[in-house]
């Protein structure tokens, strides 16, 4: 007990990087307000490896954008706050926004074909990225380095390379290694190996590990794979319809999943134990114009109950790690 | 040889010409497997490695370079316009995005219909009745007759995709990478859906996934494909609790995995390295050879043949070379 009481103190003592908090963002559209991203809040600290996972259409890759503050003209960002080094990107006028992106906070895109230039060499568009982080001397050699950090098997040959002239799993490494040229505090990952191979994704997940590792850079990973996050991340938030639903550390969630949803979304998960999978979850995802009051997920649970669909539920605590929404875990005990 | 089986392809080769002469794509490089009736043939491999080609030959889209595809003993090795009408009822395809598989100016119903047209011959409201009922058999309501592709979500047009590979009720189903476009609780359903009607209309199935996982979970024999070649073949058992070819533990030991159980069963002592080769001019010898960690002086000289190690368990690599069938 004295031990898991001294473990808490550490980590809170510990310097969030990021923290969002209450997020609600909405879209304009002709139909009318897509309520998309509805009370979001989530923590990184320095040096963790977190990962946001969801199925399409959750509002993974929009609570992204949010953060680097590059939502689409027609979102508005109803409520909340998001916290950099304790700063608000929310409040941010456009030139601290500038020291954000090219200073703090890094990105990798899900298709390393569109990320990329296409008729610029790699060297040049890193020679482009290094100048306006405010490298001002030696940026070959920066350039190279970053190219050798980032795997690529000859860098000098590398800087002249144009893109099309790589493999996809070459892009999405130089995609690693120009966030990755100068020194950042966070990196966010949207969907970086969904595109790749099996063996290629198992070699960029563990370049990306390795890296965040060795520089104590944060990083929050988006996927839509439970086993990708499992094997990055050391914290896991499961996102659903806009709503955070539970959260845990990346070694126990899968082992002791709460949330309804979470236990839907691992039984219909093909395993290599070769156990029976379920038919998945019936319905779908709530349509955003006029998203279900009290619990987003009340339509499609099992265990619905009046209640869940008057009341929203807060984040119910089943251990230090382990945060769930739902209010079958009110009493923090647990019972299915 | 195997009478029994439904469908043999037996060294199937498929180049596709470059623009520079004599230069080939060797998608396919000589393949052969059987299919079994009710077999669910799983077809395993990264981009790049032929998969979807072998699929293609198969229902005829391309004109095969070399080699001979029979289905119940009949050649089919001609393509899908040379086929008499017949032969190709009895194998239908499903696509991989059925985004783009449908077309989005026709409704459900008339895409479903046009199978039923051709191979039916039917007509005026017994067409209607064999759609709807095309579309009962995959669990969707009548009225998505009267749906176009993009009012409905992806699962659901890959049921439509499905309704309208079954209507005209072939024996061999090719499924090109069905849900690798979709999410994990969407997958789920396919797959069950998919179960149930093989079950229901004694189907066979050629099943082609880059995910091992989902592989374990469906197929009854599985073939793993690196460069236009078989590497290794044998029942899913076999292959996922005895797995011979280096290049078979190299994927298996890059699934990601959710839980500790699931750690357990991949091999450990590999580690992925390396990119598939480009298909053109592939160097002489083994295929594997610049990613292999087991490499040796023969593997840069001579492609080692596919060996049989058991009964029905078919490795190619040098490594086996000793063993001997038992």
């Amino acid at each position: 007990m004295g031990f898991a009481k001294c473990s808490l103190v550490e980590r809170d003592s510990m310097e969030n990087i990021l923290e969002v908090k209450d997020l609600k963002v909405s879209f304009k559209s002709y139909d009318g307000l897509l309520k998309v991203l509805d009370g979001v809040k989530l923590q990184i600290r320095k040096g963790e490896k977190v990962g946001l996972v969801g199925e399409t259409g959750c509002g993974k890759t929009t609570t992204l954008k949010a953060i680097m503050k590059i939502l689409a003209r027609n979102a508005i960002i109803e409520d909340g706050s998001i916290l950099f080094k304790d700063r608000d990107i929310i409040k941010s006028r456009e030139r601290e926004l500038k020291y954000l992106r090219t200073k703090g906070i890094s990105m990798i895109f899900q298709d390393p074909t569109a990320a990329l230039n296409p008729v610029y060499t790699l060297g040049q568009q890193l020679d482009y990225i290094l100048l306006h982080s405010g490298v001002d001397h030696n940026r070959k050699e920066a350039a190279l380095q970053a190219l050798h950090t980032a795997r690529l098997p000859d860098p000098e040959r590398m800087y002249e390379t144009y893109p099309f002239q790589l493999s996809g799993g070459m892009r999405q490494r130089a995609c690693i290694a120009m966030a990755l040229a100068t020194n950042r505090d966070l990196l966010l990952a949207d969907e970086p190996t969904t595109n790749l191979d099996v063996t290629i994704q198992d070699q960029v997940l563990k370049l990306l590990k390795k890296l965040s590792l060795e520089r104590e850079l944060s990083l929050l990973l988006i996927t839509h794979s439970l086993g990708v996050a499992r094997e990055v991340t050391d914290r896991i938030y499961i996102m659903y319809a806009g709503t955070i639903i539970e959260t845990d550390s990346s070694k126990t969630l899968f082992e002791n999943p709460c949330h309804p949803y979470t236990k839907g979304l691992l039984a219909s998960l093909p395993k290599l134990t070769a156990d029976k999978m379920t038919e998945g979850i019936p319905g779908r995802i709530p349509s955003y114009l006029n998203p279900p009051n009290g619990c987003r997920f009340n339509n499609r649970c099992p265990y619905a109950t009046d209640r869940c669909l008057k009341e929203k539920p807060r984040m119910f605590k089943i251990d230090d790690n382990h945060m769930v929404a739902c209010f079958l875990f009110e009493d923090g005990e647990g019972q299915t | 040889m195997n009478n029994k089986a439904i469908l043999e392809i037996r060294e199937l080769k498929k180049y596709f010409p470059t623009k520079r002469k004599n230069v080939y794509i060797k998608a396919v490089d000589g393949i052969s497997f059987d299919i079994e009736p009710s077999d669910t043939f799983g077809l395993v491999g990264e981009s790049g490695s032929g998969k979807s080609t072998t699929a293609y030959c198969t229902i005829g889209m391309y004109s095969i370079s070399s080699g001979r595809i029979t289905y119940t003993g009949k050649d089919i090795s001609v393509p899908a316009k040379k086929r008499p009408l017949s032969l190709k009822k009895e194998i239908q395809i499903v696509f991989q995005d059925p985004g783009t598989s449908l077309n989005p100016e026709h409704t459900v119903g008339r895409i479903i219909s046009l199978p039923l047209k051709i191979h039916m011959n039917l007509k005026g409201s017994a067409l209607r009745d064999a759609a709807v009922d095309a579309l009962d058999k995959v669990e969707l309501p009548s009225d998505y007759y009267y749906k176009y592709p993009r009012e409905i979500g992806g699962g659901e047009k890959q049921l439509v995709a499905i309704a309208r590979a079954l209507a005209a009720k072939p024996s061999l189903v090719i499924l090109d990478e069905p849900t690798s476009a979709l999410d994990v609780s969407v997958q789920a359903k396919i797959i069950s859906t998919l179960r149930k009607l093989k079950e229901d209309l004694s189907l066979s199935f050629l099943f082609i996934t880059h995910d091992l996982s989902l592989m374990r979970n469906i197929a009854t024999r599985i073939a793993i494909m690196y460069l236009g070649k078989i590497v290794e073949v044998g029942p899913v058992e076999v292959l996922f609790s005895n797995p011979l070819h280096p290049y078979t533990k190299m994927l298996l030991s890059s699934i990601p995995v959710v839980t500790e159980a699931e750690e357990s069963l991949k091999p450990k002592q590999i580690e992925s390295k390396g990119e598939i080769p480009s298909p053109v001019n592939i160097p002489p010898g083994c295929g594997f050879q610049s990613r292999c960690p087991f490499v040796m002086s023969v593997c840069k000289v001579t492609d080692p043949p596919i060996r049989a190690i058991s009964e029905d368990h078919m490795v190619k690599c040098h490594l086996f070379e000793g063993a001997i069938k038992t």
